[in-house]
């Protein structure tokens, strides 16, 4: 029935209406005054600072690699509390799934990414 | 606790799989020299044993708690995807060492494309179906980017990637407003036997459809979700543009006739569909006119392909599928025929201008034969299999959906036939071709004969496709 | 070795694309020899099929081209009797040919490609003669067609030979119109084009009421109209004589033994359908008559030994037409049969002259060579002798049974036109023949061809076993009154089993038979003396009356359908196009394609920007326009 879903559609109306007469209002009648100050990147109070210090382009990779692992072992969690249920059957999807990240060590090692010390 | 494990009907799928996870590995340890060639030949060899299993396996039926369907139709689309990857390999190997971006794992990328494709295709379940266009989004973007030290390429890569993320979001909104609406993650039309679900006061079902075909929409580049295409493509790797424009459409089609099948009695989809088919010939059409950049136009022509696509998803009989089929397959073949002409006529720049075609005819005349001849498909001239395909599209959707519908769709095929006809006047001019051709490479040759010899065959023996599905 | 029937078609295919393919590759001598034995093998094949195969159709279907819930189109081949005369005589003479080619092309650089497409047409010719409905018969009628532009046109830089291949390609595709609507209308009518459902088909339809005789008059006419395109029969005859330009071995094969004659075998394949219309049959036998008995005219006063050569071709398929349209379909493929021979040879004959002489086709300047060329004057005479219809060469006996024919379906008036052609190409042929190898002295051709060039060997050998053929095939249609041995008429007994033969003659008929054979003989022996009166001692003065010149401008039917057809066809659309027309077509795509950059350049300013942000922008703009739909649908739903 459509009067099940009227209050959404008022909802979404009232939303849509109140944000856009809001906006609306603030460009209509706002003072517009610009000034070095205000074009200036806002950061929470702090002062803005011209150039980031550059991070080590391995720190990405590091968290990439984190990443990838710790989804494995999010995985081997459900796996462990019910091991005798699944059995060899469960077992060996398991191990098919730790094959395939195996693979994926192998490939960063022999890609070199975990020789951290060398540029 | 039943796992049910049917392997047997994801075996293609797994073989494509296995050969992804070797394929990244053996290239490690093979010297460059070496594995400049044999990962290639292995990747096609992966693809060809996958493609033996489709064709020989005839069985159909649902494995995984139904999250995999396997039909003998959609075997054929998984076929043809199968085709386009051992063309893109084919069309790529010299390619890539030419433009010295001759990385092994863009063949591996390839690989995950075509599994993530088969596996978008094979299922009537929305989270698998993520799950395969996950796998093709994410590896399309890596090949689109595999020239990373050109600007172009990478403003394409990025343009794909955001957009693409952006419509996925809507895809997966869609996703769970139908879930919310219905609590099925099921869409298949086994599943919901005719017009179970044609409930059209079930506003979240409705709202959800909408963004969920819109995201869709979006990878099929249809207008007005078409944007990116002329931009992505342009600057995209051309092998790789060859795989963008025709692997992905088959795939995007597929869902949407599987998707809209089970519901196309379901008006607000239907129309919203018909609206972007209607666009997308238009806006296709108009812009390919305009632009002077050869790879863009093909770009606009595959925007308009889409909107004649999009007619009989919603215009269909039982055996619509074939002649989605046909027609996707001599659009296929023609587009990758073309491109591969065009990597082989553009050995020193990237892109090539409709005017720098000029004198072509006289230093290459076969490349200008071959080309004119996928134009002629594209453009669907008669003796052609892209003529088949159009006639077949005309004869199935004309009787549903009326004068008017077919009526558009001839009118635009018309129109269309203008620039083509205009393209291959620019190859025949006379002047001095500027740019250098490619001599040495085999395999692009390869691909290119193979390419015309198999719509030669679909043009001599049409009903092809309706064996293969067993219409016939 | 009817499992291997197929290869009779593949091998010529497979010969053009070896020789296509490599003709930068292959040395000549292979090219040759590649070309020869594509045609020899299958030859070989046919020849094993029609020993060893006694009572054989073999009718293999190879798919289904196209399939609607209301006609199916399928590609299959059909070897019967009908077919298997037709090939024998396609890969037989044209076996000859290729040989003779070998010896004809020797001194050309581009002999691999004339090879390969010779052997396209070959090709393309059995695709014709063995398709198994119109569909396959067209596509191999279309396939010659180009084959015989591609070969006229063969020496593409002369213009003369270019300007006749276009005639002759644009000449055909008019016939070819009839052809197309005749298959639309079959298809339309009756949903196949199968020889064997439409000869069985039509007839029932007819008995049944169905359709009317109309109908069928239509349909046959306007195949009959293709096959005078093809056939070079009345209106469409003009491209035939223009057609010489092409090569010799080309006009013997493709314009004397086998592509011409496609029109003759189109009717006799669907005869069951011509003989209900009586209409039909008459159009085809005046037509007949009528391109026979003109184009034997022209053919008197020519000057160009290939294009009297021509005329007489016109006129001998119009002989075959006739018979044709007095349902005489035994007759017509037994003149189709030696015609095909001693066309072949005299053309071939032709070629060796003009080879020796260094390519001279001029008449005038011939003469006295009886002496000089002794070989090419006795084959020449027996090659002539045929086609006079003189006493027991190959022409007699198939144009006694022919005129025969005549008499018996619609008695003297056309069994007279008939003969008086019969005496006009007597005359003709003598006249070229004492144009040749007399009417001046050796002498005189010593002094204006000092040297001869050397006739090579293929050529000569395949002349001595052409001719043998011609002297030998007219044994197969032996009439009654002179079959001693009773073997009967072999070639009429062997296509009885696909054709509907007239009844078998009483014995009380036979001196009527006899009498009208001696008429027509002593006829034919008059225009033989006529022609030796005339020119066996010198060149005869032409009178410039009014009938010689009718007959030298050759009717001015080229020049009526030049004047009468093509200008004011191209004054109509000059005239119309300042008019109206011009304008009309020349703006509407103008405007059509201004209207679509407008739209191409609005959405592309405001859409097509290039700036991800914009892009974005749109996806959403769309999604709310999608949603605006969904809620109006809804909304209005709601109100039903």
């Amino acid at each position: 029935m459509v009067n099940n879903y009227f209050g959404y559609l008022v909802l979404v109306v009232v939303s849509l209406g109140m944000a856009s007469s809001f906006t609306l209002i603030a460009v209509l009648l706002g003072p517009k005054k610009r000034s070095a100050v205000k074009d200036l990147p806002f950061e929470t109070g702090m002062p803005y600072v011209p150039s980031a210090k550059s991070v080590n382009v391995k720190f990405y990779l590091v968290a990439m690699l984190f990443l990838i692992f710790d989804i494995e072992v999010a995985f081997l969690y459900p796996y462990a509390l019910k091991v005798k249920e699944y059995g060899w059957t469960g077992f060996i999807a398991v191990s098919a799934f730790l094959l395939v990240l195996g693979i994926g060590i192998v490939y960063e090692w022999r890609k070199k990414i975990l020789e951290w010390d060398k540029d | 606790m039943d796992i049910d494990f049917q392997l047997a009907i994801i075996l293609p799928e797994l073989v494509i799989a296995g050969g992804v996870i070797f394929l990244s590995v053996a290239g490690l340890f093979l010297r460059p020299n070496l594995r400049m060639w044999v990962i290639p030949l292995l990747s096609i060899a992966f693809m060809l044993v996958a493609g033996a299993v489709l064709i020989i396996d005839s069985t159909s039926g649902y494995g995984f708690h139904k999250l995999i369907v396997k039909r003998r139709e959609l075997d054929f689309f998984k076929l043809i995807i199968l085709l386009g990857g051992v063309l893109t390999t084919l069309i790529s190997t010299r390619y890539l060492q030419r433009r010295s971006i001759n990385y092994f794992e863009f063949y591996v990328m390839l690989l995950a494309a075509m599994l993530g494709a088969m596996i978008a295709v094979s299922t009537t379940h929305f989270l698998t179906l993520l799950v395969g266009i996950e796998i093709l989004a994410i590896t399309s973007y890596v090949m689109c980017a595999i020239r990373r030290y050109d600007r172009s390429s990478v403003e394409a890569a990025f343009k794909y990637f955001l957009l693409g993320s952006f419509s996925t979001a809507f895809i997966l909104f869609g996703i769970g407003f139908m879930y919310g609406g219905t609590g099925q993650l099921h869409f298949g039309v086994d599943i919901f036997p005719n017009g179970q679900l044609n409930n059209s006061e079930n506003l979240f079902l409705v709202i959800g459809g909408i963004m969920f075909l819109g995201g869709l929409a979006f990878k099929l580049a249809a207008a007005p979700f078409h944007f990116w295409a002329a931009d992505v493509y342009q600057g995209a790797p051309t092998a790789v543009m060859a795989f963008l424009i025709s692997v992905p459409k088959i795939v995007f089609l597929v869902i949407f006739y599987n998707f809209l099948d089970s519901h196309i009695k379901f008006a607000p989809w239907g129309v919203f569909v018909l609206i972007l088919a209607n666009i997308s010939m238009l806006v296709g059409n108009a812009m390919a006119f305009l632009q002077k950049d050869i790879k863009r136009l093909i770009a606009f022509s595959s925007v308009a392909h889409s909107g004649y696509l999009l007619l009989i998803v919603i215009f269909h009989r039982s055996e619509g599928m074939a002649v989605l089929g046909y027609y996707l397959l001599a659009y296929l073949l023609a587009s990758f025929g073309m491109l591969a002409i065009i990597i082989k006529i553009s050995a020193d720049k990237e892109n090539i201008l409709l005017g720098e075609l000029k004198g072509l005819f006289a230093s290459s005349p076969r490349s200008v034969f071959l080309l004119s001849f996928f134009i002629l498909s594209l453009a669907g001239i008669p003796l052609t299999a892209g003529f088949f395909g159009k006639l077949f599209l005309f004869y199935e959707i004309a009787p549903i959906g009326g004068f008017w519908i077919g009526g558009a769709m001839i009118i635009n095929s018309i129109i269309s036939v203008g620039y083509y006809i205009l393209l291959i006047g620019h190859l025949f001019k006379r002047g001095v071709f500027e740019h250098s051709v490619v001599a040495d490479s085999k395999n692009l040759e390869m691909a290119y004969w193979l390419a015309f010899l198999i719509s030669v065959g679909i043009l001599l023996w049409p009903q092809v496709v309706n064996t293969f599905m067993g219409f016939a | 070795m009817v499992g291997w029937s197929f290869l009779i078609i593949l091998i010529p295919l497979a010969g053009f694309a070896i020789n296509i393919l490599g003709s930068r590759v292959i040395p000549k001598w292979l090219a040759m020899l590649v070309g020869v034995m594509a045609v020899i093998i299958p030859f070989t094949i046919a020849g094993g099929l029609f020993f060893g195969v006694g009572e054989f159709l073999i009718r293999e279907h190879w798919f289904n081209w196209l399939e609607t819930d209301s006609w199916l189109l399928e590609v299959a081949y059909r070897l019967d009797h009908l077919s298997m005369v037709m090939l024998l005589i396609i890969l037989g003479i044209g076996g000859l040919i290729h040989i003779y080619s070998v010896g004809y092309m020797r001194d050309r650089e581009d002999a691999g490609r004339f090879f390969s497409y010779m052997n396209l047409f070959i090709f393309f010719m059995l695709v014709l003669v063995l398709g198994d409905n119109l569909l396959v018969m067209f596509i191999g009628w279309e396939g010659v067609g180009l084959c015989s532009y591609l070969l006229i046109g063969f020496d593409y830089h002369r213009k003369a030979a270019a300007i006749a291949a276009t005639k002759a390609f644009v000449t055909n595709r008019i016939g070819d119109v009839g052809f197309l609507i005749a298959i639309f209308i079959l298809l339309n009518n009756f949903g196949t084009l199968s020889f064997t459902k439409l000869n069985q088909v039509i007839p029932n339809a007819l008995a049944s009421g169905e359709i009317g005789v109309g109908l069928v008059s239509l349909i046959c006419i306007l195949l009959f109209f293709a096959a005078t395109g093809k056939s070079a029969q009345f209106p469409l005859f003009t491209w035939l004589p223009d057609a010489m330009e092409g090569p010799t071995p080309v006009s013997a094969l493709i314009h004397a033994a086998t592509m011409v004659t496609s029109g003759i075998y189109l009717i006799v394949r669907l005869w069951p359908i011509f003989e209900l219309s009586e209409l039909a049959q008459s159009v085809i036998l005046y037509t007949g008559a009528f391109s026979a008995l003109v184009s034997a005219l022209i053919a008197t006063k020519q000057w160009d030994i290939k294009k009297v050569l021509a005329y007489s071709t016109i006129s001998q398929l119009g002989y075959m037409f006739m018979a044709l349209g007095a349902g005489g379909y035994g007759a017509a493929m037994f003149h189709l049969t030696t015609h095909a021979f001693f066309k072949a040879l005299l053309f071939l004959v032709a070629g060796s002259v003009i080879v020796q002489l260094h390519h001279q086709q001029d008449l005038r300047k011939m003469g006295g060579l009886k002496l000089r060329l002794p070989l090419a004057g006795l084959i020449f005479a027996i090659g002539a002798w045929s086609i006079s219809g003189l006493p027991f060469g190959a022409g007699f006996f198939s144009k006694d049974e022919l005129l025969w024919q005549l008499y018996l379906d619609r008695g003297w008036d056309v069994w007279l036109l008939a003969v008086l052609i019969a005496f006009l190409s007597a005359y003709y042929t003598y006249r070229l023949f004492y144009l040749i190898f007399y009417g001046q002295s050796a002498e005189h051709s010593q002094k204006s061809y000092p040297s001869l060039v050397a006739e090579p060997a293929a050529m000569k050998y395949v002349l001595i076993v052409l001719a043998a053929g011609t002297v030998l095939v007219g044994l197969l249609g032996v009439p009654h009154y002179l079959d001693i041995f009773h073997v009967g008429n072999l070639i009429n007994l062997y296509l009885a089993k696909v054709v509907v033969m007239p009844s078998q003659l009483g014995i009380d008929q036979s001196m009527t038979e006899i009498l009208l054979m001696s008429t027509s003989l002593a006829v034919a022996v008059g225009g033989f003396l006529l022609a030796r009166m005339r020119y066996r001692k010198s060149l005869p003065i032409e009178k410039d009356n009014g009938w010689n010149r009718l007959l030298v401008g050759k009717f001015f039917v080229d020049d009526i359908y030049q004047d009468y057809i093509a200008k004011p066809f191209s004054n109509l659309v000059k005239g119309l196009g300042i008019a109206y027309f011009e304008d009309f077509f020349h703006s509407a795509p103008k405007w059509g394609r201004r209207f679509f950059l407008k739209i191409g350049e609005s959405i592309g300013k405001t859409g097509q920007s290039g700036n991800m942000q914009d892009y974005a922008l749109a996806i959403g703009f769309s999604m709310m326009i999608g949603f605006a739909i969904v809620v109006i649908l809804f909304l209005t739903s709601w109100l039903y």
